[in-house]
């Protein structure tokens, strides 16, 4: 790989990383997450965000990465990785890769082959996707015996399985070389047309009624001095959001409808689900069957899985670079606060308790609760400081309680007890990082939090927390750990620069920026009520059904702006920065659907990270944010009117 | 031999004596190309030509006015305002020229009738191949480059060069039965300055006919030579066009020099460092210099490394060249002319050409500004009498 000065900025997806390097870098838990139906006979769906992981995925199981796996078995550090593989008896330990990974993208080129009659252009696709993956397959051969190039496969044995007597268009009596000869003449033929400005002849490309190349993969027996070579098959095909709609909705019908043998791993960003991602459910078939790998690892265990698969990428990264100690990235990242840390927050916070709590001293309902928290006044601690604020809520929730009672004694401290519980203490530590700016955002596992399941994210985070670490470095710091201090301070500017960059990255970029700042407002208001309703805090907006069913009514006034508003929440979920969660009904409300801000965001907003809080809103009140900006509702705005 | 080895440009007041020798005592069937855009300089180039034409009481037997617009990107209202006034600025002038007037508009970017979504690269192939329709029995084709997109101009050069150039090996190939294909730039360093081109969208686009070698699976293990050529604020385009480019690809920078500013060169150097020179560690040895206000000399610099390049790594099975184009005008023209000229006829050719771009979606530029421009006229002849030597 070149050189970078952040290891953190790599992409292992690119071209750019080694085999050697990709090994090195690659984090097995991923393994541990795919169900053992994706190594099933059909077609496995994965999509992702922009940085989900998809592709690297993907390559891990192309004879490259295999064989760079199993070439280092004997490392300790890779050991984990090789088990996950041999244990699906994808690589063995006399023999090697046991699986032919034959990977493909769509980027090159599909979506540029020149519209025209339907049959015509889905022929010309078919011919070309064929011919891609017999040379994928051959090459991938090559790789897969260690070997250098085509003529080095001369003794290799083509034979076939009673599947290989349909094929009509992919030459079965053919010897590799000739299978070679075929496809690359038959590629370069389409593509000598397609060269040609002047005098293009359509009518002379080639067409294929069906996808052969997946009946040939699943057919072809590959036998060298009468050994089975590579007998098990997985074809991948990546970048399908790069095909234009038709190309890819033909291919996931032709490929399900197909009597498979061996597992298709399709991969795509979740901007080609298109309008299904605001819809629920799993899109799923018999043979079909569809992952989303932020769901992966945000549903079940997922999260606290997602922490140790991140974990294990960074140290990976760290391992890689030289410049400053390696080890584990989290020893970087004090995640305590000191006392020096908030010397000067904690009086503030208490004075700020005692001017809050000084009209209910009048009150002997809260006499016990508020000599409790006189004796917390006194410690002058930090967590006596959390546990101030934790009062606060409490004596205000009970403060604003419309029911009346006629209870003459005080409140005891068993009671404050009682009603103290981990989302109160949460809230607690929103507010003090709101009012008092106690660091709230540092921290590893807040760090894996912040990623939103995202790799790509939570390398960007990574890379601004080292480029920290490495200042420290070359300024001769006495620590090279970051306090939580300089941990917010890096992981303000890096959601800052994403909130920035919405705009440019996105069609309706500056609608969605103005719809994620009122959500954002929104939820800070909600968050930062003083009875705290929602403890921890709000962070997600929800539509009902009745309110998503209205996308599909046929008001002519309103329709133009609900289509824009579709798009717009569309391309926010299919970037992740909305991240949409199905609410099931209850005895008070319908089911409906819930958009959760980008956790990364919720730093630029100052908003907790918990997934939990969420409020529901109306249609007009999205499209008025859309439009307009602000975070109030139409129903907050008449309570104040 | 190269094609242009002996070439007519002109720049500056010399672009009128050129156009004076041109269109003297001969009918004349024009067809003239131009950008329907913003940039104010398509107006300064063609008042430029009209005044030459007009001023000498000539009149042209046909005039044919095509007019490129483009769909899909994202101007402010000042900057929509801007591109209507100059369409119908444009027009306007354009009618003074001939009797037998026709005008036209060439939208590059618009939907299919059938909604399929249409990939930049298709898009710009389908719009390319609209104005190739245009040609017909025209004696003159002037392209004013100056307010198109570079992925356009330079599809429409290499295009329009195919239809007339049918054959590069023969020996008059540039006399192109006499049609004078002229392409015209109105070059102001300061307004290209200040013109931010922002946003590179995510899907690379291709000049048509330059595509073959980056998405052809046969031929994908071939070693690659870039040549990104740099200018100012376009970073983000060529990391677009960098996830293209394999880690073991050697890279040639070129560079403007010389320049009208002795340091432009340095301070790309500084702007590029990291993605070129850090990222991809590539030697300072492999800058290519080319003259900034010369396309001539672009082109014979460019060709000449191509030509090396490909000549050296034949013994490695073959050897795919591409091009980035992010330089200023003139330079890139070079460049297109060199990769023109460089392309290889029929499929069993072992090296292939390349133009990868991230063509920018947004641009944002004041009215004033662009107002106030005061271009200079640069004139390339690249075909017909002038290349007469039968």
């Amino acid at each position: 790989m070149g050189y970078l000065s952040n290891p953190f900025l790599e992409r292992m997806s690119e071209q750019a990383t080694s085999d050697h390097e990709f090994v090195r870098l690659f984090s097995p838990k991923i393994m541990e997450r795919l169900p053992d139906a994706a190594f099933e006979s059909a077609v496995h769906v994965f999509s992702s965000s922009p940085g989900g992981g998809k592709t690297t995925l993907l390559r891990a199981f192309t004879p490259p990465a295999l064989r760079a796996f199993w070439n280092s078995r004997r490392l300790p550090e890779r050991s984990e990785a090789y088990q996950a593989l041999a244990g699906r008896g994808i690589i063995n330990d006399d023999d090697g890769p046991q699986l032919l990974g034959v990977f493909l993208s769509c980027a090159s080129g599909y979506a540029d082959l020149p519209p025209g009659a339907t049959n015509v252009e889905a022929g010309l696709f078919r011919a070309l996707l064929d011919c891609r993956v017999v040379l994928r397959s051959l090459r991938n051969l090559v790789s897969l015996l260690g070997l250098n190039t085509y003529a080095q496969l001369g003794d290799l044995e083509l034979s076939y399985s009673e599947f290989g007597n349909d094929l009509k268009t992919i030459p079965t009596s053919a010897s590799v070389s000739e299978l070679v000869q075929w496809a690359e003449q038959r590629e370069r033929s389409v593509y000598a047309e397609l060269d040609s400005i002047v005098g293009r002849h359509d009518e002379a490309m080639p067409s294929a009624v069906r996808f052969e190349s997946v009946l040939w993969l699943q057919s072809v027996r590959f036998s060298l001095n009468g050994k089975t070579i590579a007998p098990k098959r997985l074809l991948m095909i990546d970048d399908l959001h790069k095909l234009r709609r038709k190309q890819r909705a033909l291919l996931l019908e032709e490929f399900s409808e197909m009597r498979l043998t061996i597992p298709i791993w399709l991969a795509e960003r979740r901007i080609a689900l298109g309008d299904q991602l605001l819809s629920q459910g799993v899109r799923s078939g018999r043979d079909l069957h569809s992952y989303s790998l932020e769901e992966i690892w945000s549903s079940g265990k997922g999260p606290y899985q997602f922490c140790a698969f991140a974990q294990n990428i960074l140290d990976r990264r760290l391992d890689v670079q030289k410049v400053i100690p390696s080890g584990t990235f989290s020893q970087y990242l004090r995640d305590e606060l000191r006392i020096d840390d908030t010397r000067s927050e904690v009086p503030l916070g208490v004075a700020k308790f005692r001017a809050e709590v000084e009209r209910m001293k009048e009150n002997s309902r809260y006499s016990e609760w508020l000599a409790h928290a006189e004796s917390l006044l006194a410690a002058n601690t930090l967590e006596a400081l959390r546990e101030l604020y934790a009062t606060r809520v409490l004596l205000v929730r009970d403060e604003s309680r419309k029911q009346l009672t006629l209870e003459l004694n005080p409140l005891s401290t068993e009671e404050l007890a009682e009603r103290d519980n981990s989302q109160v203490q949460a809230a607690a530590e929103i507010f003090m990082h709101d009012e008092l700016n106690v660091p709230y955002y540092y921290g590893i596992d807040r760090l894996c939090t912040l990623a939103t399941s995202n790799v790509e994210e939570l390398l960007g985070l990574a890379a601004a927390l080292y480029d920290g670490i490495q200042a420290k470095q070359v300024l001769r710091k006495a620590e090279l750990q970051l306090s939580p201090q300089e941990q917010e301070k890096l992981l303000r500017e890096v959601a800052k620069r994403k909130r920035q960059f919405i705009p440019r990255n996105h069609t309706e970029g500056t609608r969605a920026q103005r719809l994620l700042d009122s959500i954002g407002n929104y939820c800070r208001a909600r968050t930062f009520l003083p009875n705290a309703p929602y403890a921890p805090g709000v962070t997600g907006v929800r539509l009902s059904f009745t309110e998503l069913d209205k996308f599909n009514e046929r008001d002519e006034a309103l329709v133009a702006i609900r289509a824009l508003l579709k798009r717009v929440l569309f391309e926010c979920v299919a970037e992740n920065l909305l991240v949409a969660r199905p609410s099931g009904a209850s005895t008070s409300r319908e089911a409906g659907t819930i958009f959760y801000l980008n956790r990364t965001l919720c730093v630029h907003y100052g908003l907790p990270l918990q997934m939990g809080g969420w409020q529901d809103v109306d249609m007009e009140d999205l499209i008025e944010w859309m439009e307009r900006g602000g975070g109030r509702t139409k129903r907050q705005q008449l309570e104040i009117g | 031999m190269i094609l242009w080895q002996h070439y007519v440009y002109q720049r500056g007041p010399a672009v009128h004596d050129l156009w004076d020798g041109l269109y003297e005592r001969r009918p004349v069937k024009l067809l003239y190309i131009t950008g329907r855009g913003f940039d104010i300089r398509a107006q300064a180039v063609m008042s430029s030509f009209a005044e030459n034409i007009q001023g000498s009481e000539r009149k042209l037997d046909e005039a044919d006015l095509i007019l490129v617009g483009f769909s899909g990107y994202q101007l402010s209202e000042e900057l929509t305002e801007e591109t209507e006034k100059n369409a119908t600025d444009i027009a306007r002038v354009f009618e003074g020229l001939s009797n037998s007037v026709t005008n036209k508009v060439i939208t590059i970017g618009t939907q299919l009738d059938d909604e399929e979504d249409l990939s930049p690269s298709n898009a710009l192939r389908i719009g390319t191949e609209a104005v190739l329709r245009e040609i017909g029995a025209h004696t003159d084709i002037v392209l004013d480059a100056s307010s198109l997109p570079r992925v356009v101009y330079l599809a429409l050069i290499t295009a329009i060069l195919e239809k007339l150039i049918p054959e590069k090996q023969h020996k008059d190939a540039l006399w192109a039965n006499g049609i004078n294909f002229q392409v015209l730039v109105a070059e102001d360093a300061a307004l290209d300055g200040h013109i931010r081109a922002e946003d590179p969208s995510s899907d690379l686009i291709f000049i048509p006919g330059f595509s073959s070698v980056l998405h052809v699976e046969s031929v994908s293990q071939w070693p690659l030579v870039w040549f990104p050529m740099l200018g100012e604020g376009r970073t983000n385009q060529l990391r677009q066009v960098t996830s293209l480019i394999p880690d073991e690809a050697e890279i040639c920078p070129v560079l403007p020099h010389p320049s009208h500013d002795p340091r432009r060169a340095d301070r790309l150097l500084l702007e590029y460092r990291e993605p070129i020179f850090v990222a991809r560690q590539t030697p300072m040895s492999n800058i290519l210099y080319a003259h900034e206000s010369h396309p001539f000399e672009a082109y014979r610099q460019m060709l000449g490394a191509m030509r090396r390049y490909r000549d050296s790594m034949l013994v490695l099975g073959g050897c795919r060249l591409v091009v980035t184009p992010l330089a200023s005008k003139l330079i890139t023209i070079g460049a297109g002319l060199a990769c023109f000229e460089m392309k290889p006829t029929g499929t069993d050719k072992d090296y292939g050409v390349a133009i990868p771009y991230a063509e920018p979606k947004r641009y944002v530029a004041s009215r004033e500004v662009l107002r106030a421009s005061k271009p200079e006229i640069s004139a390339l002849l690249l075909t017909g009498q002038a290349y007469d030597f039968r």
